[in-house]
């Protein structure tokens, strides 16, 4: 599958305008927004196809660019950060992980400053918060153990105090199975996610901390296929890779309805720009790249491993065609290099937004998912545009580079496993905030 | 000054916690209350109310990292803060510490956890801390906390009358706002107030058929209301029929009928079938050709499920190129499906 030339990028095939969203009926808001982002696209699509002698290879990543942006924002950001205070270290992974995967790599000094920086962000009971002296939270933990474990140093690995983090994880876990973000915080599928992974890296007990949570995860399975954040809400691209990839680290990915999901997923890619929206019917953002783009990694293990039982002629992955995830890699690549790179450095959700740290992770995580398919020791590299676009391979459950995900495993598996030392389930004074199945609404502690 | 902090967080609070991401900078009110330039208790230093407290220093260490420049306003109060913290102080000023601290950064989640045990040590009026959220929610529709901090009120009050009228207003300027659609969503199952909830939904289609939240919802509704009986689903899919009818390229109502039909209660494939094929025959609506491809694999004779193949290689090929790859894969699953049989 050749795509030398540049009449296979996505947006040079003929067809291009009859995939312009039609209403076929009744104008609303939604099809107005669409019409006026495809219109944008179109811009920047037109703009590319009208270079004079313009040859595929002339698409790149202003990789350089990107990681002066990114290099800067480990260093001081503006005022205009306050807002993010109580989120530091996901500036830091964002930063970190990004210049990782354009194959950056810090320097002893700025790796023990950071080291030491999410140190001061532990909290004396476990975790991590969003800023020393703050309360700690789960999201900041996965981001501070995520950013800990791409530096992957010793020092890196002893920040981390796993039994704390163990006791933090034991304190924030409900009846049901599901996980408060912080003390007396909300609960939503981004806790379990964020609590299963840093424990799967750090080797914390699967049981009994998470026996109940695959039950509560497969509630928030929606009737389109996605999952939502909480049982009953709608189908979303950010929380179906929260739930899916926590039902996978936990070894229970088949208690998902997972063609559903698959073709929930599929239809998330936009046959316009050829990127991901978060939900049926709303805008294509950059940052879907990777929340929708991991999930099909995921059920490529999953159903490859149902199909491959026993008979290899049905093995999905036997013609070189085959030799891709589910979705249109290239398709998404080409949104991706001409759409969302900001000339200023860092990327963006779509064309005429400002670029960010988190988008330009979550992009650039994205891109690496869309260039590198590997299963059952093939791999097959696709490239759009210049071969030095070329990425890090990222993890597809953790979002961290998988040389790190090695180290880190290769570290922890010669250390015990921890057990919380706090009773699991016992502080269900409270019933959680989110609704089980039960008739009156209310879980039983 | 206030203005440009409140675009800026606007702005970026989509990236907080990740999953939520920022989408075009909604046009929300400003309104009046912030904390107003005279009410407020900056600066500490000189307030006599304070001259007790010794301000704690945030401790970033030698050599920070992702240091944000902070104002004097913003590094001064946050000092405080953590001094009133450190003592556990629940006060009448640590309750007014902790508005200043979320008027600054309202993802403080510290400010509001704290703010919470406030309230309930000095049992406080909830009803106009109803209010003081209300307020800021109309600046910041997006954030975790304030939602999170409005569902414990109603929760300690006991108290949703004010919830659904509340949810629709913020509906208003933006009719998929996620926290939004939760909170309601929350209030109906906690409370059990399900009335007029299926005609929220109706009147929110009416506006836009293409809401797919609004189609989530209904969905939710019926589920724990009258359930997916025989003759509910076949009232919801009259419903669903007419809005197709009138945008038959829309996703969301098809994605709800395909949900109805998986309830599996209705085993008549029939009349949706033909509902289908009528608006293939006027026209290629993808989403028609892929619900047929599923009745076709649920009816299991070989003839239908050679039709659904056909109709797969079609859309790879031709109506739905973008997803080829998926459409080869169903075509590989009902050529297995034949084979079983």
């Amino acid at each position: 599958m050749s795509n030398k030339t540049s009449e296979h990028l996505w947006c040079c095939r003929s067809e291009l305008s009859t995939d312009r969203s039609r209403n076929h009926g009744l104008p609303t808001a939604t099809s107005d927004e669409q019409l006026k982002v495809e219109e944008s696209i179109h811009v920047d699509y037109q703009y590319f196809l009208n270079r004079k002698g313009f040859d595929e290879k002339e698409l790149r990543l202003e990789r350089e660019d990107h990681a002066a942006y990114l290099r800067n924002g480990l260093k001081k950001l503006s005022r205009g950060f306050e807002c993010l205070d109580s989120s530091r270290p996901w500036l830091v992974y964002w930063c970190l992980h990004a210049l990782q995967l354009l194959g950056e790599t810090q320097d002893d000094d700025t790796q023990l400053s950071i080291i030491n920086f999410l140190a001061r962000c532990q909290c004396p009971d476990g975790g991590f918060a969003g800023g020393p002296g703050q309360l700690a939270h789960l999201a900041p933990t996965y981001a501070a153990i995520n950013a800990l474990l791409s530096i992957g140093t010793q020092q890196a690995y002893d920040v981390i105090n796993r039994q704390k983090l163990a006791n933090f994880l034991a304190t924030m876990v409900t009846s049901e199975g599901s996980f408060r973000m912080h003390e007396g915080g909300e609960v939503d599928i981004r806790g379990t996610y964020c609590a299963v992974a840093v424990a799967r890296l750090t080797r914390i007990a699967m049981h009994p901390l998470f026996t109940r949570t695959p039950t509560w995860i497969v509630q928030c399975q929606t009737y389109e296929g996605g999952f939502s954040g909480g049982p009953g809400m709608e189908a979303h691209g950010g929380y179906t890779f929260c739930g899916m990839a926590a039902l996978a680290l936990l070894q229970s990915q088949h208690l998902a309805d997972t063609n559903r999901l698959l073709r929930w997923v599929s239809s998330r890619q936009m046959r316009y720009s050829g990127g991901f929206q978060g939900r049926t019917n709303k805008l294509v953002d950059g940052c879907y790249s990777f929340w929708q783009g991991a999930l099909f990694p995921l059920l490529h293990h999953i159903i490859a491993d149902d199909l491959g039982a026993g008979d290899s002629s049905s093995v999905p992955a036997q013609e070189e065609d085959d030799h891709c995830w589910l979705f249109n890699c290239e398709a998404l690549q080409n949104y991706l290099l001409v759409c969302c790179q900001s000339h200023d450095g860092g990327l963006v959700d779509k064309p005429g937004k400002s670029p960010d740290f988190y988008h330009t992770c979550y992009t650039l995580s994205g891109l690496s998912v869309a260039q590198h398919y590997c299963y059952n020791n093939v791999k097959k590299l696709c490239v759009v545009g210049d071969p030095s676009n070329e990425l890090e391979l990222t993890h597809p459950l953790h979002n961290i580079v998988m040389t790190a995900v090695l180290a880190a495993n290769q570290h922890f598996s010669q250390l015990p496993s921890i057990q919380p030392s706090v009773c699991t389930f016992a502080q269900d004074a409270t019933p959680s905030d989110t609704s089980t199945t039960t008739s009156d609404g209310h879980s039983t502690a | 000054r206030k203005r440009r902090r409140r675009e800026a967080q606007r702005t970026q609070r989509g990236s907080l916690y990740f999953c939520v991401p920022p989408s075009c900078v909604a046009s929300t009110p400003m309104t009046d209350f912030e904390v107003q330039e005279d009410k407020t208790m900056y600066p500490f230093s000189t307030n006599p109310e304070w001259s007790d407290i010794t301000p704690l220093k945030q401790d970033d260490g030698p050599n920070p990292v992702v240091s944000i420049l902070y104002s004097k306003r913003f590094s001064e109060s946050m000092d405080y803060f953590r001094a009133i913290l450190q003592k556990d102080e629940r006060s009448p000023r640590a309750l007014r510490l902790c508005s200043e601290i979320i008027d600054l950064n309202s993802a403080n989640y510290t400010a509001w956890h704290f703010r919470r045990a406030c309230l309930k040590e000095l049992d406080s009026n909830l009803t106009e801390e109803l209010k003081y959220v209300s307020e800021i929610t109309l600046q910041t529709p997006k954030n975790y906390q304030l939602w999170f901090h409005r569902r414990k009120l109603v929760e300690w009050l006991n108290d949703p009358s004010l919830e659904l009228e509340f949810t629709a207003k913020v509906l208003e300027s933006d009719s998929k706002n996620y926290h939004v659609w939760s909170h309601r969503s929350w209030v109906n199952q906690h409370f059990n107030l399900w009335d007029g909830e299926l005609a929220f939904t109706k009147s929110l289609l009416e506006q836009d058929l293409r809401n797919n939240s609004a189609f989530n919802h209904r969905y939710t509704v019926v589920k724990h209301t009258t359930g997916f009986t025989r003759e509910v689903i076949q009232s919801e899919s009259r419903f669903v029929f007419e809005l197709i009818t009138k945008a038959p390229n829309n996703e969301s109502a098809w994605n709800y009928l395909r949900g109805l039909f998986d309830t599996n209660e209705f085993s008549q494939h029939d009349e949706f079938q033909r509902f289908t094929e009528d608006v293939i025959s006027g026209t290629k609506s993808v989403h028609a050709y892929s619900f047929l491809v599923d009745i076709l694999m649920r009816r299991k004779q070989n003839s239908d499920l050679l039709r659904a193949v056909e109709i797969c290689k079609n859309l790879g090929s031709e109506l739905d190129e973008i997803r080829v790859k998926y459409w080869k894969y169903v075509e590989k699953l009902i050529r297995q499906q034949i084979q079983d049989e």
